[in-house]
């Protein structure tokens, strides 16, 4: 199946900033060699922990940033070739569902004129079709036709959160990205907006890139799932597969890390050595060897490509070149 | 034991608002008792507006300008409620300390790590010289293993990692070598592997200094790996205290009950299986304001086996044992626990 969206050899360097007697051409990269592809109707969850790289990746996904290299093709189309009105144009076809969502919607305007204004933008709809369509976006996303004359703040999170699918919607959009959407909700809502965004997308045919950490949530509602590591992706396979067989280290780790709601239930964690990685000055070799507990000579020399590691499973790739190890020196230990 | 300390009937009421007519106070807190003993882990736990963190401010008289506190908060049987803003600045930092979810907010980006810890050994009057200073920092740094503490003495705050800044804050709260450690969603900033670093350390520090910790959270994750003990708490009330391991065994609690299944267990998924994710347990409703609360339990309107004295008459928390050899346990429900059979004349068994 042909791709909705191909990321391919994505770099993002940010100078970093000295003063201006200290003048360095040192950069971070914060996103350093990505291929991703997200197909149509999928889920792809981006995990990573902060700083690998996971919202400057998903900001160039959108055109919201230029890369320093590579080539983001929509539907088989670069967007960096195409002028600004066009590419006004096909932004309607990729839309974001921000964290915080009292930080994303304008705290004056009412939800109506929220939800109005990508219709308008986009001329989906004009003059009384656009309190039409307003009211079709609130029943979607289950909140009563009222709430079209009131403010983000008389809202409750959850609710505002749906405010904020209803406006990354309104454009109809292929693909959503939306960046920890449900981090700041609490438990018992966090289910309904998850559950919301899966009805919506199997209704509408979407494509969701999840960027998440809760690794938990993710194996509950992602069809694949790509881990980043420090500007890199390490691993990405399919939910089941990643899970069941994490190859990365990294990735093993941090499975081993996700606390488990059941006292009778904990398990050794995998130990990592010293501090999260720095983008501005990555290690030679594999990103990931100075902290991983199974690093040899070699992986301090040679990067490992993201490659299969396992012939029945092509499309579960790692970036290690001891793929599986540390999940099974976990178990026999 | 004897308890370290008690808290009887707390109740917490924000004031009314001058700008907005008619406006009653409010009591965001209502008759909460408890209980801490020396060395164990308890975890306070809830969603958001349920009242935990006003409860934690409350304990150590830092509740916020107009807001007050009633009942008693009784440390070593002296009731800090009623203690002196003197007294109150001797116990914070050397009875009871108290880590925050931030530690940016609690670090001061102009100075190095090494001033901030001296100034805390200084106020507290563990250390008279610089080099003794010197040396209590690079031991408090040793404590909560820190890599290399001497060489980061020098460091700022913004020149350590989210994990390290929390280890120097933690450090910074053993200086007065506490006897209760209240830590309000330490880990929560914090990436999944550092988290588990962390309470790893906050349960060996626990052993080592034999340390009472107060765990806020809203994740039950951290609870079932840091406790011993758990307080549930849904909007202003305790509704279930319980050890940790009878709570995630058998939830008495309704509430206890949603929150387990709504949170996410991973589960490694039999391998080659492509199903469609199932749908997320979910709990229908949102937690009440505290001013629009409910008649009767105020869980009822979300709760699965309400039944009819549940939306008028408000249940009492109360004690029972459920095995023999087990441990008391808390509950605030007109179906389970002691009042299970004869709250609602019938027989309804959920689960």
């Amino acid at each position: 199946m042909k791709a909705l969206l191909e990321a391919r050899g994505i770099k993002v360097h940010f100078p970093t900033p000295g003063g201006s007697l200290r003048r360095s051409n040192a950069v971070v990269r914060a996103v350093d060699g990505v291929d991703l592809e997200v197909r149509r109707g999928e889920v792809i969850a981006l995990v990573g922990e902060s700083g690998s790289g996971k919202t400057t990746l998903a900001r160039v996904l959108l055109r919201l940033l230029e890369p320093t290299a590579g080539r983001v093709l929509f539907q088989g189309q670069d967007l960096a070739t195409l002028g600004r009105r066009e590419l006004r144009r096909q932004r309607r076809h990729f839309q974001m569902i921000f964290q915080d969502p009292l930080a994303s919607l304008n705290p004056r305007h009412r939800i109506g004129r929220i939800l109005a204004e990508p219709l308008r933008v986009h001329r989906l709809a004009q003059g009384g079709e656009v309190a039409d369509r307003v009211a079709k976006l609130l029943a979607m996303v289950e909140l009563p036709a009222n709430a079209a004359g009131r403010l983000p703040h008389q809202f409750s999170g959850g609710q505002r959160q749906r405010i904020g699918i209803a406006r990354a919607l309104a454009t109809q959009p292929k693909l959503v990205i939306a960046d920890e959407p449900v981090s700041a909700l609490d438990v018992s809502v966090r289910g309904q907006i998850l559950n919301l965004l899966t009805t919506l997308r199997l209704e509408l045919g979407l494509a969701i890139l999840f960027i998440g950490h809760d690794l938990a949530l993710i194996e509950r509602i992602a069809g694949r799932v790509a881990v980043m590591y420090l500007g890199r992706v390490v691993e990405i396979g399919d939910r089941a597969s990643l899970f069941a067989h994490p190859a990365h280290p990294y990735t093993a780790a941090l499975l081993s890390a996700v606390p488990i709601p059941d006292p009778r239930q904990q398990r050794p964690q995998i130990p990592l050595l010293g501090e999260p990685g720095n983008a501005a000055a990555p290690p030679p070799g594999c990103p990931f060897h100075p902290r991983c507990p199974i690093a040899r000579a070699r992986c301090q020399q040679d990067p490992p490509p993201l490659e299969a590691h396992e012939p029945r499973q092509p499309s579960h790739r790692v970036a290690c070149h001891f793929p599986g190890e540390v999940e099974l020196d976990a178990l026999t230990r | 034991m004897k308890p370290l300390l008690a808290v009887e009937g707390l109740r917490i009421r924000l004031p009314a608002r001058a700008e907005i007519a008619d406006e009653a106070p409010v009591d965001v807190v209502r008759g909460v008792s408890f209980v801490l003993r020396p060395g164990e882990a308890v975890a306070l736990v809830g969603e958001s507006g349920a009242g935990k963190s006003l409860t934690a401010l409350a304990l150590i008289g830092l509740l916020p300008p107009g807001i007050t506190a009633e009942g008693r908060v009784e440390l070593h049987g002296e009731n800090l409620l009623n203690a002196s803003p003197k007294r109150l600045r001797e116990i914070r930092g050397r009875s009871i300390a108290t880590v925050f979810q931030e530690p940016m907010t609690a670090l001061d980006p102009a100075y190095s790590i090494g001033f901030q810890l001296a100034e805390v050994l200084r106020c507290h009057g563990r250390a008279s010289s610089r080099r003794q200073a010197r040396q209590g920092a690079i031991q408090l740094l040793e404590r909560v293993a820190m890599p290399n503490p001497a060489g980061r003495l020098h460091a700022y705050p913004h020149q350590l990692s989210g994990g390290q800044r929390q280890r120097v804050v933690l450090a910074m709260a053993l200086a007065g070598e506490p006897e209760l450690l209240i830590a309000d969603e330490p880990t929560t900033a914090l990436d999944v592997t550092v988290q588990a670093e962390i309470l790893e350390l906050l349960s060996r520090l626990r052993r080592e200094l034999n340390l009472c910790l107060l765990l806020i959270t809203h994740d039950l994750g951290v609870v079932a790996q840091a406790c011993d003990r758990a307080m549930v708490m849904y909007a202003g009330e305790l509704v279930e205290v319980a050890t940790v391991d009878q709570l995630f065994a058998e939830p008495a609690h309704p509430y206890t009950e949603a929150l387990l299944t709504a949170t996410p267990k991973l589960h490694n998924s039999p391998p080659g299986s492509d199903l469609a994710p199932e749908p997320l347990a979910t709990i229908a409703g949102q937690v009440p304001e505290p001013d629009v609360l409910p008649a009767g339990c105020p869980f009822h309107p979300r709760c699965a086996v309400a039944i009819e004295p549940c939306s008028t008459d408000s249940p009492s928390l109360l004690s029972w044992t459920d095995s023999a050899e087990g441990s008391p346990r808390q509950v605030r429900c007109w179906l389970r626990g002691p009042l299970a059979g004869n709250g609602g004349g019938e027989e309804s068994s959920p689960c």
